[in-house]
């Protein structure tokens, strides 16, 4: 059995956060989560994530402010994924600008299609 | 230098008793006296003795004279005179008695040679203030007489002297000029004053009389009223259609108080028969009034100045500064509504994300349910998990297309155009569409007929939704078993694509408002089409971004041709 893959989901909204985690869970990931970006930075730290799901909207740290603080030079295997409910390409352009490897309409995605976007990502 | 006589001493040595025949000059006068104590024997008259009755009498006469009466006798002109004119004779006098006229007075002898020359000729002589030149006091002397010279006729009936009355006017004919310089001082400075009125850059009359009666008006004034005959007539009478604007009582008031009055901007209308203008003015003036030498009012002076351009011209600044005012105005609306657009814009996002985070919690709760994560379902439980699933979708939906109307409404979406062959992207769409419009049994053809490669600067992400609307729409409203064509073309420095279906087609109102925010047309399919009409809205908004035109031609029932037109660079 191989170590599993370990995701870190940063979502201040805790229904999503534990279906996804229940979902990622399910689906054979070894997910964490946090609740804000500072958490989110501080369980980063701790685990060295393959992938981070990554919300936008969020108290005390948003998901701006991680990606401003998120040193890819000390996690070059991990892979962001701003994971939200904002659409606008001008949102879109800024976070993929500062550094986000993917960014996703968290509301089109059903949870088949969130393990489909994850196994992708971690597989290239 | 005038020559002078020498002065002829008169003989006083030998006074006589008075005769008999003295008796003309026993008067208690002093030319009666010098007169008898002549010796009248050095003259060609003679002897007193031997004097004729005739020179007697006149000699008589003349004594008792208060007049200045001068005897000339005989062919000399020997001069004889009363005391009057010994007065007038200055210094000449006494020495003036017994000589010859010539002599006597060798200054004025030519003048004295025709007196001499009519008066024995029988002939009078008279002179009106008469100016001449004499030297009584030794000194040049203007003097003005009236001179009336008359024969004396002797025994023989023969004119044998002159009876000269000398009245000096000397004093009056002074006084007169002086009094006829000053009435032409008087005249010229009138004149003066006309002409300085007349010639003023200002507009000038004088008014006379109650009446206001035209005196005076300098051309300025004449050119103000457009040069009616005015002169002469009372005001009422010569600018009649100043009535009702105020003037004629002010004149009154002015006439009737004494009391200058001064006017600001007054706003007049003249009728000015030769301008084209409505003779619109407004006039800086001052009523003066005019007084006689008892100081009464007799008259107004006017004196105004036509300040229309001055006055237009600031109105014209004020209306300036109005409008600059009202543009400061309209720009700080603009800015408020610039503000306003961007507070509603990140309303509509952030409202967006707000509305679909609890939905996206809902699609991935009853995906989980429906994936049988929690236990099996059974087929109604499915149904029912399925048509939540859905209608949640549908709001979802919703919430991505009010948001996508928001961004095509905000003044501040860009569009990220780049020059792109049209033809590339319409056969993505079509390629992308295709499998739903066949599983429909319709078919798409693509006709592109242009000959080059041909680009246009495009947003293609946003040109793709132009497309894959009007591709969907162009399927939903056909009956299976239909075409849907689509051409590209180039038509007047455009690129046209043309959308052409076979459908259920549009009635002539609803072809007006498809492309309004929100519209769904009623038609035999419309019950099997979702949609929250908004679709054809985006794509006429993009189209505009774009420069381009869209239109619809449609017979009901037939179907329908949407044409796009992008214009080429």
């Amino acid at each position: 059995m191989t170590v599993r893959q370990k995701i870190l989901i940063v979502e201040d909204e805790i229904i999503l956060q534990d279906v996804y985690k229940l979902v990622l869970g399910a689906h054979g990931y070894d997910v964490s989560v946090a609740s804000n970006g500072l958490e989110g930075l501080n369980v980063l730290q701790e685990t060295k994530p393959a992938l981070v799901l990554l919300d936008i909207f969020m108290p005390v740290m948003d998901g701006r402010e991680f990606l401003r603080n998120f040193d890819k030079a000390n996690y070059p295997q991990t892979k962001i994924v701003v994971y939200t409910n904002l659409s606008d390409s001008k949102t879109k352009a800024e976070m993929l600008g500062l550094g986000a490897d993917n960014f996703v309409l968290k509301s089109s995605m059903a949870p088949h299609d969130l393990t489909a976007l994850v196994d992708t990502m971690l597989a290239i | 230098m005038i020559h002078m006589s020498q002065p002829r001493r008169a003989n006083l040595a030998l006074p006589r008793s008075p005769t008999k025949s003295d008796e003309f000059l026993l008067l208690d006068n002093e030319m009666s006296r010098l007169i008898q104590r002549f010796d009248w024997s050095q003259t060609r008259l003679g002897p007193l003795g031997g004097w004729p009755q005739s020179l007697r009498t006149a000699v008589g006469i003349m004594l008792q004279s208060p007049v200045p009466i001068v005897m000339l006798w005989g062919l000399d002109g020997i001069m004889l005179y009363n005391d009057a004119y010994s007065i007038f004779a200055g210094a000449r006098h006494p020495s003036l008695l017994g000589s010859k006229v010539i002599e006597g007075w060798p200054e004025v002898a030519d003048f004295n040679r025709n007196v001499m020359a009519h008066g024995l000729a029988g002939k009078t002589l008279s002179y009106n203030n008469q100016q001449l030149t004499l030297f009584r006091n030794n000194r040049p002397e203007e003097v003005w007489m009236n001179l009336n010279y008359s024969p004396v006729i002797d025994e023989s009936g023969k004119p044998a002297g002159i009876f000269a009355i000398v009245i000096e006017t000397t004093q009056q004919v002074l006084a007169e000029a002086r009094q006829k310089a000053a009435e032409d001082e008087l005249k010229a400075e009138h004149e003066r004053m006309h002409s300085l009125l007349m010639q003023a850059p200002a507009v000038i009359a004088v008014l006379r009389g109650p009446e206001h009666v035209y005196d005076l008006a300098n051309p300025q004034y004449m050119e103000m009223i457009g040069n009616r005959a005015i002169i002469g007539k009372p005001i009422r009478e010569a600018l009649p259609e100043l009535a009702g604007q105020g003037i004629y009582e002010i004149l009154d008031e002015v006439y009737h108080t004494g009391k200058p009055y001064v006017g600001n901007e007054v706003f007049l209308t003249i009728d000015r028969n030769d301008k084209a203008d409505a003779g619109d003015m407004y006039l800086n003036f001052i009523y003066q009034p005019s007084r006689d030498g008892a100081g009464k009012v007799d008259g107004i002076l006017v004196h105004a100045v036509d300040v229309t351009e001055q006055v237009l011209a600031r109105q014209r600044l004020i209306e300036t500064a109005k409008e600059q005012q009202h543009l400061v105005s309209l720009t700080n609306q603009r800015n408020e509504l610039i503000k306003l657009n961007t507070a509603k814009d990140e309303f509509i996002s952030l409202a967006s994300h707000q509305l679909r985070t609890p939905a996206t919690a809902v699609k991935q709760y009853i995906s989980l349910l429906l994936s049988g994560y929690a236990g099996p379902v059974n087929d109604d439980q499915t149904k029912f998990l399925q048509t939540a699933y859905d209608s949640n979708e549908r709001q979802l939906n919703i919430i991505s297309d009010l948001l996508k109307t928001a961004q095509l409404d905000s003044s501040r979406y860009l569009l990220q155009k780049d020059l792109q062959p049209l033809r590339i992207l319409l056969r993505e769409v079509i390629d992308d569409l295709r499998p739903t419009v066949e599983l429909k049994q319709q078919t798409i053809v693509f006709h592109n007929n242009l000959v080059t490669t041909t680009r246009v600067m495009i947003d293609s992400n946003e040109m793709k939704l132009v497309f894959a609307n009007l591709i969907e729409n162009a399927s939903k409203y056909s009956h299976p078993g239909t075409m849907i064509l689509i051409c590209l073309d180039k038509k007047d420095g455009s690129l046209e694509v043309r959308v052409v279906d076979q459908g259920v087609g549009l009635e002539g109102k609803d072809a007006k408002r498809i492309f309004d925010k929100f519209t769904r047309v009623n038609n035999e399919l419309s019950d099997t089409v979702t949609g929250t009409g908004l679709g054809l809205y985006w794509v006429k908004k993009i189209i505009k971004l774009h420069q381009g035109t869209i239109k619809v031609e449609s017979i009901l029932g037939k179907g329908s041709t949407f044409t796009v037109r992008i214009p080429l660079p």
